[in-house]
Order: structure tokens, then sequence, then C-alpha cells
């Protein structure tokens, strides 16, 4: 992945989750779509996903209860949505916050682009490589923030596995392939968009 | 596997982390308890007494080896918890336990009369001298070496000190200090890698990110880097902040960056050095995973007499790596 820039109004690298964000911000009549996102069926998706992974993580979930009630702001970088996750405490539980909503209070905010987080999430990239190249920006309680990252890397999740066991296998095929062409397609206008600037800086290189 | 010359030593800080090292072709996986008695006491970090037991066993079964780094030194008047850790790691079925303070050898050594013992780089050995001392005193088998050696003076050590091992860093954090010396983290925090076991703990710093975009770094209560975004990182040590002196703003101490020796492969073989360390037992299983599997493939070409360039450019501190010492072009 490109390095990308943790102003919030610099745009995240170009890619599948982005176009969606974008669609979801501006379309209409996607930008109604976005508000249900924030509301109920959202909120007990987003609570049905974090109980699946923790009825089979358990040892993780026991190595997180020092969190106690501590919480973390999720924010997928190229999405209109943000999350709020208390791994412990009294009332685990993972929800949406929909964008130019009041946050709420949290120990640390993460804020990557999505395809980052779930990278994270199942241990296929290192936190500290992500942070090193600004892929990944940590605000707030650094303690509580390698707790999680440290207990989570070791857990062995797989989301495919762990969330959309039940999906038949062409469906899963399917959209693998389809991210993975769409991406591909992205990477190329990426790459042909920088090209004059690429050009300028060889012509202006001895 | 094949033996070779080179051992390949490398990071774990979780079992899952563990296993990725073996799987990616670790010849010793190095792991430490989930205390103070080693030099990376993180939160959510190590192996508790039954998890280190596992460890042992998967790494035994792979028919590799374990080492346990009990690398600190022990506070005063709290000897017993260190010596509950040699215990430990011995009836855990360490191979070996990695030791700086000298109590500690001695302890190891008349309680644990059969475990070996490898000088970690905490004790901050860099003569023949020194190292024969540990050797006869103690029975050290091996001394892992500061990572301010030239290849050289590397070369002259380890032919001076045989029958003992030495082990060198080929890549990841570059602490340019005295290592078990080195007192900055202590100064701005109260706590040091060498008695607590972490340089620049995570409760002492924050990131903030300024309204203009810039990222502002912060220890205890020292302002230690601020740059723009976008700009690569580095860890939040005090060693790697950058200062404004003489009206210019720069790093004081050291860049970010990391160690990256494979380039000195061939000459470490060449110099009779028994085992390559690879740092990072605070990163994930990917990169452990990554720069496992780079350096298997760039050792095993080493010794057969060819040579790879491992690809790791992304798992580098800053981006960027050097061969610190080992090239004589920084002291």
């Amino acid at each position: 992945m490109p390095p990308v820039s943790l102003d919030p109004t610099d745009p995240p690298p170009l890619s599948p989750v982005l176009l969606a964000g974008l669609a979801a911000r501006v379309l209409p009549p996607l930008p109604l779509l976005g508000r249900p996102l924030a509301g109920p069926v959202a909120a007990r998706l987003s609570q049905m996903a974090f109980d699946r992974l923790r009825r089979q993580h358990e040892a993780v979930f026991q190595r997180l209860a020092v969190l106690g009630e501590r919480t973390f702001l999720v924010d997928p970088s190229d999405l209109p949505v943000r999350f709020l996750l208390r791994p412990a405490g009294n009332r685990p539980g993972l929800w949406p916050i929909a964008d130019g909503s009041i946050l709420p209070p949290a120990a640390a905010t993460l804020r990557a682009p999505l395809t980052a987080l779930l990278a994270l999430l199942e241990g296929r990239v290192d936190g500290d490589s992500l942070f090193f190249s600004r892929q990944l920006m940590i605000e707030g309680d650094m303690e509580a923030v390698l707790i999680l990252r440290n207990a989570v890397d070791g857990a062995g999740i797989a989301l495919e596995r762990d969330l959309a066991a039940r999906l038949p296998r062409r469906v899963l095929t399917m959209a693998r392939r389809w991210y993975g062409d769409v991406d591909g397609l992205l990477h190329l206008v990426a790459r042909a968009a920088h090209q004059p600037a690429a050009l300028a800086v060889a012509e202006v290189q001895p | 596997m094949t033996a070779s010359p080179l051992s390949l030593v490398c990071p774990a800080g979780t079992p899952a982390a563990l296993d990725a090292a073996v799987e990616a072709g670790a010849d010793a996986v190095y792991c430490g308890f989930a205390d103070a008695t080693n030099a990376r006491n993180f939160p959510g970090l190590n192996f508790s007494p039954v998890e280190m037991r596992a460890a042992a066993a998967r790494t035994h079964r792979a028919g590799r080896s374990l080492y346990i780094a009990i690398n600190t030194f022990p506070r005063a008047g709290e000897d017993a918890t260190w010596h509950r850790a040699v215990d430990n790691a011995a009836e855990a079925g360490a191979d070996a336990v990695i030791l700086a303070d000298l109590g500690l050898l001695a302890y190891a050594q008349a309680t644990h009369p059969s475990l070996r013992l490898h000088l970690s780089v905490q004790a901050a050995a860099s003569t023949p001298e020194a190292i024969r001392y540990l050797a006869q005193t103690f029975g050290v088998q091996r001394v892992v070496l500061p990572r301010v050696l030239t290849l050289a003076e590397v070369t002259d050590l380890t032919a001076a000190v045989a029958p003992v091992e030495t082990e060198v860093f080929a890549f990841g954090g570059m602490c340019v200090m005295a290592e078990g010396r080195c007192q900055l983290s202590s100064y701005v925090t109260g706590q040091s890698p060498n008695t607590h076991g972490v340089c620049s703990p995570a409760g002492a710093v924050q990131f903030r990110r300024e309204p203009g975009g810039d990222v502002t770094a912060r220890l205890g209560s020292v302002t230690i880097d601020r740059h723009s975004a976008g700009s690569p990182a580095g860890y939040p040590t005090l060693c790697k902040g950058r200062f404004r002196a003489n009206a210019t703003t720069g790093y004081l101490f050291e860049e970010p960056t990391s160690l990256n020796a494979a380039d000195h492969l061939p000459g470490l073989i060449k110099a009779g050095v028994r085992a390559l360390k690879i740092e990072g037992r605070q990163r994930g299983r990917a990169y452990v995973a990554r720069v496992v599997g780079e350096f298997r493939r760039a050792i095993d070409a080493a010794v057969a007499g060819g040579f790879t360039v491992p690809d790791l450019a992304s798992e580098m501190e800053g981006g960027r790596a050097t061969a610190g010492a080992y090239d004589q072009r920084w002291r």
C-alpha cells in the first residue's frame, strides 16, 4: 500500500473501499442508505460479528480483560463510518457511528484504510510497520493500544472463516475475485494519474 | 533442516509469533516471561510459565531450540522474581537462558548447572578479557555482541574468545547506546529497559495530531518529535527524537532506521560468528514470518556461496536501513 496522509482532509489511497465510501457519501439515493448503516440494522450486525469473534476467540478476550471499560474509536479513513469498540468490561461490544455524529470519548483512536485495519485484525501485517509508514495513525492511550494489538496479533483471527463460513464458497470466491479485479484496475488508474508528476520530477532531477 | 554454520535466532513476543518463526525457518526462537525480567516488557506481550512450557514443547517437536531472555537487572530486594524466572525457564525445558546480571549468572550456574548460559547484549561485554572471565567463572557458552562493533572487531573478538560462541544482531531496531547502561528512558519516564524491561513505556507515550495535520510525539513531559503527515516515523524514544539546537532542527542521536546486516553475511560466516539474531519481540507475527523467511533464504544462499538481497523495506523503522557499525561508516 502507498503511504497515506494522516490529515483527515487528505484522501486515503484509491481503492474499492474508498469508492464505496464516496458513493455512500454523495450518490443519491445512497446517502439515504447511509443512514440505516449507522442505525439499528448496522448496530445489530456489528454486535453479532463482535459476539461471534468473542465466542470463537475466548482466550484473546480473556487477555483483553485488563482493559476494563476502556474504549477505542476505530476509524476506517475511506468510509463514512467509524466504530466504537469496547473489548472488555461490563458491556463489551462494537457500535457503528455515522459521519457527522458526535464522537463518544475513547481511550484511543486508530485510523487507517479499512483494508489495513482488517489486515491488522487478522495479523497479516505488522502494526509497527503500518505505523512507521504512517498508514496507521494512533492517538491516545498507547498502553491500551499495545494490549489490544498484541492480543489480536496472536489470535489467529480469520474473518472469512470466523464470520462468513456459512456463505457458499462460490459467493466468497466471486467476491474475492471481483475485489481483486477492481483493486488492480484502480491501481492502474492511480499510476496513470501519477505519471505526469513522475515525468516532471524525472526531468528536473539530473 | 541441514546444519548451517550460522544459526538463525528469531524473536517471538507471542505464541503465534513463535509458531511463525519456526515455520519460516528459525533455528532457535527467543522469548521472555510477561514481567520485568526481560527487556521487552510491553503490555500484552510475552509468555506465562504455562505458555512457555507449551512453546518449548512445540519448538522441540519441530527440531528447533528455545532460548529464554531474562536479561534485565534485578531490582534491589526483588531478586526472587528473577530467580523464579530462571527456575521457570529450566522447568519449561529451555535450551538456554540469556542473562546479563552477574548475580543471576551465578544463581543459574549454582541452581541449574546443566542449563546453558548465553550472555545478553545487555551485559555490553565487548573485550576478550570480559568474555573469558564470564566464561571461566559462570560457564557462559555464547555471548551476544553489542551493536557498536565493526566487522573487523567482531572477527577479532570471535577468534580471541573461542570456544565461546559469538552471536550478532542482523536485523531490526538499531540501539546506538551502550546497552544495559543507557538511562535516557529512565531520565524522562523513571523506567528503563535495564531494570523495568521497557524503553519509553507505552504509558508515557502520547501522539497528537495538530490542527495543520502535523503529528506531535511526546514522551512523559518532553516533546520528542513533530513531523508532517505522511513522513516516515520511528519509535518514540529519546534517542530517535528530533530537537532544535543552535537554530537547527535534527536528530541529535540517531535517525529512525533499522539495522540490516544482510550484505555482511559472507563476512560474518567467514569471521566464525555462530549465530545471527533478529531483533523484534515487540513486533507482530507478520514481521516475524517475513524477516525470518528472508534471512533464512539469505543465510542458505550465503552458505552455498551465493547472495540474495532480502526485500524488507516495508518492515523498517523510518523506512530506511543501515549496516550500523559493521561497515564502519557509523560510530
